[in-house]
Order: C-alpha cells, then structure tokens, then sequence
C-alpha cells in the first residue's frame, strides 16, 4: 500500500529565530492558508511550583494574564480580540502555560501586540480577589468528574516526591491563601524572555513576524530558564485507593516508568504503548474492551522533561473490576515477555504516521507542534522528518526500551470508585 | 454504476464558476444524485493531505421504537463488528492498516458514520465503508459485549452530572414526542435490545433514498462518482418519512437531587430550526449572549460577579424544532445567584435585543470562525452534510458570510419576539439544591 502522502504545497517552510533577550521564535509557513495560529509557550507549570504555598500559581497566573496590562483592562483585551473575529484561549499543564490566538491573517499585527502585551499583566490585587473566585469554582468542577479526579490522584502518588504530583488547579488551600505578591514574584521570575517561546503556524511572512515580535517583546528582560528537573520514578510498587461509594463505575489507573521526552527511545515507547492500548486493535482492546467488560481499556504514554509515565486507564464495573485489573496485568506482563509482534508494529506506525499527515493540515497543530518539539529537543522538525523518525523504530529498539521500562514493574495502581482496597486485591 | 443527474452536472457546475442558489454550483462544490437516489456532496481541497467523509441515514434516536431505547446507539458501534466479507477482527484491522479516523454517532435526527484518511488512501476507506453500510452482519457474540459496554457507557454518564444535565432539561423540553430522548437509552431498555431489534432497525431505514454522503478534501469527485457508484449502485429501497412532531414546552423545572461539589444548571427555550428566516439572526444572537469571552453571560456570571468557572449559551436549531440553551456550573452557594442573573440577562435581551456595537463584533467573530473552520476537511464535511440535510442545497462560505452580513438588530428585536427566550423557559439541575432553593418564585413570575 502507498504511503500516506504529504500535499505538496505543504513542502517545509520552517523559520527559527533568537532575540537578544532570549526570546525563541519559532514558525512554519503554510501559505495557502488563510489563518494563522500564533502561540506564546511559556516554559512553566505546576511542575515549577516547588513551595507548597504556591501551588495552583501558574493556573491561577493563567487566568490573570486575561485580567489587564499597562495598556489594556480585561474588556479591552477580549474586545480587542473580538474585533479581530479571533478564537483565543490559554491552557496550564505540568510543564507549560500556552497562550494561543487562531486569526485571519491580516490581523497578524494587531494579534502580536496584544499576545505580547498580555504577557506582562498588570495583577492588580482587586482582579485578583475576583478571579480567586473563579479558580475555586474550577475545583468545584473538577470535583464532580471521577476520571479527572482519578488521574490526578495518581499523579500525586506516582510523583509523591515530586512537584509534578500536585494538581495544575491547585488546591482550594493554598488558592484561599496565596497572594497577588506571590503571583509578582513567580511571574518575574518564570516568565523573562527566556523562558518564553513564540510559535506560529499558517499564512505568514517570516521577516515580518520577526519585525513585530522583535519590536514588541525586544525589551523584555530575562529570568529563570527552563528547570531543575530531576529524573525521578517510583521505584516500588505503590497503591492508592479512594473509595467512593455513591459512584457506578470503578475507575483503575496503572501507571508505569516510562521515557521521557528527550529520550532516544520516545517513539518505540510510544508505538509499544499504541500497541498495548491505542484504541481499536489494540491488546486492552481486544482481550477487554471488545469482551464486554469495561467501558474503557485503553493505555497511552504520558512523557515528561526527564520522565515519563505508561498510563493504562480502565473503567469497568465493581462486579467485572478484580478480573479486568488481571486481565490488564496480564497484557502488561505478555508486552513485557514477548515484546510486539511485526505486524503489529507496521500497523500502529501506520497509524502514528497517518494521524502526523492528517493532524498536518492543520496549523494550530502544528503550532503546538513546534514548541513542544523545540522543548524537547531543541530543533523544529517536518512532517517528512517525523514520518523518517517513526518509520526507523525496529522491533530491537521495542525490545530495548521494554527492558530499560519494564510495563509490569514498579507499578502505581490507582483505584477510583465504590471498590475497596481488599476487593481488588491492593493493600489498603 | 449509476447515470449522472442530468440537473446537476457537478464538473460542468464546476467549470462555470458560479455560485447560485438554485442552479450552478460554486467552484469545487459537487452534487450527484444516483439513479437509486443515494446523494452525494462534495467540496475539493485541493492543498490538503486529508479526506474525510460521512454516510448520513435517515435513521436517528426519534425513530427508535419506544420500547427499545438506545438502539441507534448500540447499532452504531455495531455496524463496524463485522460484516458479510469480513469478520470484526478483518475489519478492524484493515481500518487501522488504513490510519483510518473512523467512527460512527447517532444523532436525533440521523445517524452518520464517518472516517478521515490522508487522500491517497480514499479508495480502501470507500471500500471498507460500502461493505459497513451494506452488508453488516450485527453478529451475536459480538453484539453481546457491546451491549455489556453500552450499559456501563450508562453507568458512567450517570456518575457525571455535567454530561448528563442537558438529559434532564431535554426530556422536559421535549415531553410528549421523541425528540427529548436520551442518546444511549436507558439501562431497562438496552438491557431488553436483540440483535434482531437492530437488524429489523437496519433492513427498514438503512435504504439509498434518504441517505447522503458528504466528502470533504484532498480527493477527485469525478472519481469518487464513479467508485461510489459502482460499490452503492445497487442498494435499493427509501425510509419512511420520518412524522412531523410538534413538541409544546412549558415553563418548569426537572431537579435532581445528589450529593456534589456543584450545582450543574442548564435550561432551554424554543428558537428556530435551521432553514428558518430567522436562523442567521438567531446564531448571532446567541454568540452576543453566552458565546465566547466577550458575550454577556461571560461577562456578568463570571467575571463581574466570579460566580462560575463555566457558562455558556449554545444554540441547537435541529430540523424539526430548535432551541437554545444555557449552561452554569456554580458552587451550592452561589446557585441561586447565577440563576437569577441569567434570568435577569435573559429578560433584558428579550426586552431591549443588542446593541450596534455588539451585533458588529459579533459578525467578525462568526465570520472569522467560518473561514477558519473552512480549512478543515472534517468541519466542511459536517458543514455540508448539514446544510444538504436540513436545507437540501449547499450553502458555500461565501453565501454564510454574506447572510451573517445581512442580519440587523431589528431583526434580533423581530426574532425575539417570535421567541421570546423566557417563555416558555426549561430549567434543569443536578447537585445539591432544592427549586425553591434555587429559583425561589422566580418561574411563577415569567408567567
């Protein structure tokens, strides 16, 4: 069968460029595009907020960004990006706080000063109080979902020893008691040029993006780049279970050691994962999911700056869950022992690599794309050289990376739901 | 193979370049009809890597029988275990050889299967998806344990109150027909399903007359005539027309009591269906409400007042009776404040309609939107299997732009008066409090 093919007018047209400061720029022109995604990618999360009284700032800093400049109060902010017919939002993770804007190309101008104005807020403390409001109604909400609740518990176990264990939202604690000073000094201190990456994608032209950002961000000063970040991956079996009785479902969590981002062996850990438990064809899929006993059997890799976790999710019945946390086992233990079969690699590569093409026809993909492949690696790469890349895994480097991560060592079960410990045979 | 329609031949349309209404369609637009009256839709673009197309049929949650709640649902997985030519384990695995985004979704008024592949791979996806809507088998073992999951797909939604409170606000919205009904079904109805039910199901409204394919992106449409006519051509057979249904909402409110961290409040009200002169005025009125960061609900419930994390409004014009609806997710506390303050928004929209100033940004906002969703294969496949559904012509960006551009605040105000959104007004809640905790009289009052 031919390979997946690649439009032609979509032939690599990628820019990088350093300000003074430190300010990365990074782009790819799709030219028969009419829009453009543009990004700032701030290189801070919950992972950089080490000082328990600080946890949630990075979230909470997110929100605050929208609340007003020096030039700008919050109405104009959104009307501003309202007369540009902009989709606009920001998003926190662990490891990141993106501010992104989805426009007409024409509007390219006015998007980057107001992108870059609002990457230095004014935190005013009266927003502040308001909005503390609004972060707490978020945990509230994050409260009522079991499968998000779940994940960041396991979090919290698998990193115990870690700042990546603890929730982006926060917690109502620290949000009650953190204040605007707090927030100054993080801001000053995680979001200097430096640390700061400019992403575009879609109908741009190059010396033109560098003109604006280098005339709107030029003076920014700098500050703490990038991370201590530590290897770290439990190096025992640990269990955590909540018991919810007024719930239907049990949820299960498996998470396992697995690479990190800059690993070498990133892409066999994730076809092997994809193997496992991407969707349709995969083993979870087979031996669970199409059985009948759980809702969802599905595993993923999860790659973190320095580490990384293979995260297999189940959602089941009580009655089903002890035979469907075996059966999961069984299928970590079986990729462990006989590693993937050939065919079963050729299918997922296929399927990495069509999702690569389809997901580059779309700029505000490939947008996010640039930044965090530049965070990982350093460079910006094509959709040509990703489809190289994938197509290189052997069922050696498979091999290879199972036994540096075994799937069934050193496992964090994490139980969600109305089971308790002793009746899915974890310690309670 | 099929004979092309002779009203509308799609490369001469293309060639002249024109963009009509009634006759000529717009550059890289297609039309076909077969001779078996399968329908066929199309828009090239040509710069993109994928494909993505959808088999729409006349076959939605409205027709399942009454007693056999959920049946689209399961019957929309069940289509892609295993058909007369290949067993579930082929077909899966000739998907995934494929990279095939795949999946199918049943709708209230229909139910659409739908793939996305990088273009060269459209001919194996056409295959696949013509031994799928033909000759499905709807195997017994396998129908069981998809049954087994769709119950607990069951059990999840209940333990997720915010998936399931426009549920609730829908059942009363809609009492009386079948439109309000749930999209899974219920545990008594699915648990009583046979693979007969869907078989039966299948054989009386899975027919060529009715159906629609709609294909976006990097593909040829003379090509894709001519292999969809050879793999489609001899279906035969039309669904019963689906009966109109005239739902009469009355002012009121369906509460669920449960333990939460908050209280989950959606609520709706009539407004126009797609079609409808006052469509496009509608969609701009409910982006000036509860749209997006500068729309009213955002700025009164969340950021004057820090109410809510979330609040939205969210239009849904259907074919046969549309709506709007609202959604806030609020504290127990803080409740019967955002209640009210919606209410009060709602009144004085009804009242005094938008602004100038408002109804410009908002133009540019749907306006920007369009053109950017245009660049997705996916979203023009939705887009125009849509408009082929509910107004059976093809509506191309251009003419969207231009009847945003038309609406005035006149219109609005003319709108709003065809349907006033406080009357009648479904409220719906899940989470902690009672309804006089939270709307007091308030109901009563809007008469």
């Amino acid at each position: 069968m031919a390979a997946p093919q690649v439009s032609p007018s979509r032939a690599d047209q990628f820019y990088t460029h350093r300000l003074a400061n430190g300010l990365q720029l990074l782009g790819q022109r799709m030219p028969d595009l009419e829009s453009v995604s543009l990004c700032f990618y701030a290189r801070t999360g919950a992972r950089d907020e080490a000082d328990p009284a600080l946890y949630g700032v990075s979230h909470f800093l997110e929100h605050m960004v929208f609340k007003g400049t020096a030039r700008r109060d919050t109405e104009q902010i959104t009307l501003d990006f309202n007369l540009m017919g902009a989709e606009f939002n920001a998003f926190t993770s662990v490891e990141q706080t993106v501010f992104y804007a989805r426009i007409l190309h024409e509007y390219l101008p006015k998007a980057v000063d107001l992108l870059s104005d609002m990457m230095r807020p004014r935190l005013d403390a009266d927003d502040f109080s308001m909005e503390r409001n609004v972060i707490l109604e978020e945990i509230a909400r994050s409260e009522d979902v079991p499968t998000g609740q779940a994940y960041r518990r396991l979090m919290q176990t698998f990193y115990a020893n870690s700042p990546l264990g603890h929730d982006v939202l926060g917690t109502k604690d620290s949000i009650r008691e953190m204040s605007v000073e707090q927030m100054r000094a993080y801001h000053a201190r995680r979001y200097g040029a430096n640390n700061l990456i400019f992403a575009i994608a879609g109908a741009f032209e190059w010396d033109n993006v560098v003109a604006l950002v280098e005339q709107a961000c030029g003076g920014w000063s700098d500050g703490e780049a990038g991370r201590q970040a530590a290897t770290h991956a439990p190096d025992r079996p640990l269990s955590n279970v909540v018991v919810k009785p007024q719930l239907q479902q049990q949820l299960i969590l498996v998470g396992s050691p697995s690479v990190s981002v800059q690993d070498d062996d990133l892409y066999a850990a994730q076809l092997a994962a994809m193997v496992l438990g991407d969707g349709a064809g995969s083993h979870l899929y087979w031996n669970i999911y199409q059985k009948g006993l759980a809702e969802s059997a599905s595993a993923s890799l999860s790659p973190f700056d320095s580490t990384g976790m293979l995260l297999t999710f189940l959602s089941t019945t009580p009655e089903h869950a002890p035979a469907v946390l075996e059966l999961a086992q069984a299928e970590l233990k079986g990729l462990q022992a006989d590693g993937v079969q050939e065919d079963e690699l050729r299918r997922a590569k296929d399927k990495l690599i069509s999702r690569t093409v389809l997901d580059g026809d779309s700029a505000f993909s490939r947008m996010q794309d640039l930044a965090y492949t530049w965070v990982a690696e350093g460079t910006v790469r094509s959709i040509q050289d990703e489809m190289a890349r994938i197509e290189q895994v052997t069922l050696a480097d498979v091999r290879r990376t199972l036994d540096r991560f075994p799937a069934n060592a050193n496992q964090t079960i994490m139980a969600y739901g109305p089971l308790e410990a002793a009746a899915l045979g974890l310690p309670a | 193979m099929s004979t092309p329609d002779a009203n509308v031949n799609a490369a001469n349309a293309a060639e002249a370049g024109a963009s009509h209404p009634n006759g000529e369609l717009a550059p890289n637009y297609f039309m076909h009809t077969f001779a078996n009256g399968l329908r066929m839709v199309g828009q090239r673009m040509p710069s993109l890597a994928s494909v993505t197309f959808g088999v729409q049929v006349p076959a939605g949650i409205r027709e399942e029988p009454a007693d056999r709640l959920g049946l689209t649902y399961l019957l929309s997985d069940m289509m892609f275990q295993g058909t007369e030519h290949r067993n579930v384990r082929q077909l899966t695995e000739e998907f995934e050889d494929i990279g095939a985004r795949k999946g199918g979704e049943n709708a209230m008024e229909y139910g659409r299967y739908t793939a996305q592949i990088v273009g060269n791979r459209f001919d194996r996806a056409l295959d696949l998806f013509a031994d799928v809507m033909l000759h499905p088998t709807i195997p017994d073992d396998e129908f069981n344990q998809m049954r087994s999951v769709q119950l607990q797909d069951i059990r999840r939604r209940d333990d997720e109150p915010m998936r399931r409170i426009f549920d609730l606000v829908r059942e009363r919205f809609y009492a009386g027909t079948t439109l309000g009904r749930r999209s899974m079904g219920k545990r008594e109805t699915v648990e009583q399903l046979t693979p007969d039910d869907l078989r039966t199901f299948y054989r009386a409204r899975y027919k060529p007359q009715g159906t629609l394919i709609s294909i976006a992106g990097a593909f040829e449409w003379d090509h894709a005539v001519e292999r969809v006519g050879e793999l489609f051509g001899a279906w035969i057979g039309e669904a019963p027309a689906a009966p109109a249904q005239r739902p009469q909402p009355q002012t009121g409110m369906n509460v669920e009591i449960i333990e939460g961290n908050q209280e989950h409040i959606g609520m709706a009200f009539p407004f126009p269906t797609y079609g409808d002169p006052d469509y496009y005025a509608a969609s701009v009125a409910l982006e000036i409400f509860g749209g997006g960061m500068t729309s009213r609900l955002f700025r009164e419930v969340r950021e004057k007042r820090g109410l809510v994390y979330s609040v939205a409004a969210l239009f849904a014009p259907n074919g046969e009776f549309g709506a709007g609806y609202l959604y806030a997710g609020a504290s127990p506390d803080k409740a019967r404040e955002t209640v009210q303050v919606m209410l009060d928004e709602l009144k004085l929209l009804q009242e005094q309609g938008v602004s100038e100033d408002e109804l410009q940004r908002a133009k540019t906002q749907i306006k920007s939107e369009l053109v950017m969703r245009g660049e997705s294969s996916a979203a023009r496949m939705g887009a125009l299997a849509r408009s082929w559904w509910f107004e059976r012509r093809l509506i191309t960006i251009q003419e969207l732009k231009a009847a945003i551009d038309g609406v005035t605040a006149e219109q609005i105000l003319g709108l709003l008066r065809r349907f006033p959104p406080t009357t009648p007004l479904v409220i719906g809640a899940i989470g902690p409090r009672t309804e006089k905790e939270l709307v007091g009289d308030a109901l009563a009052k809007l008469g």
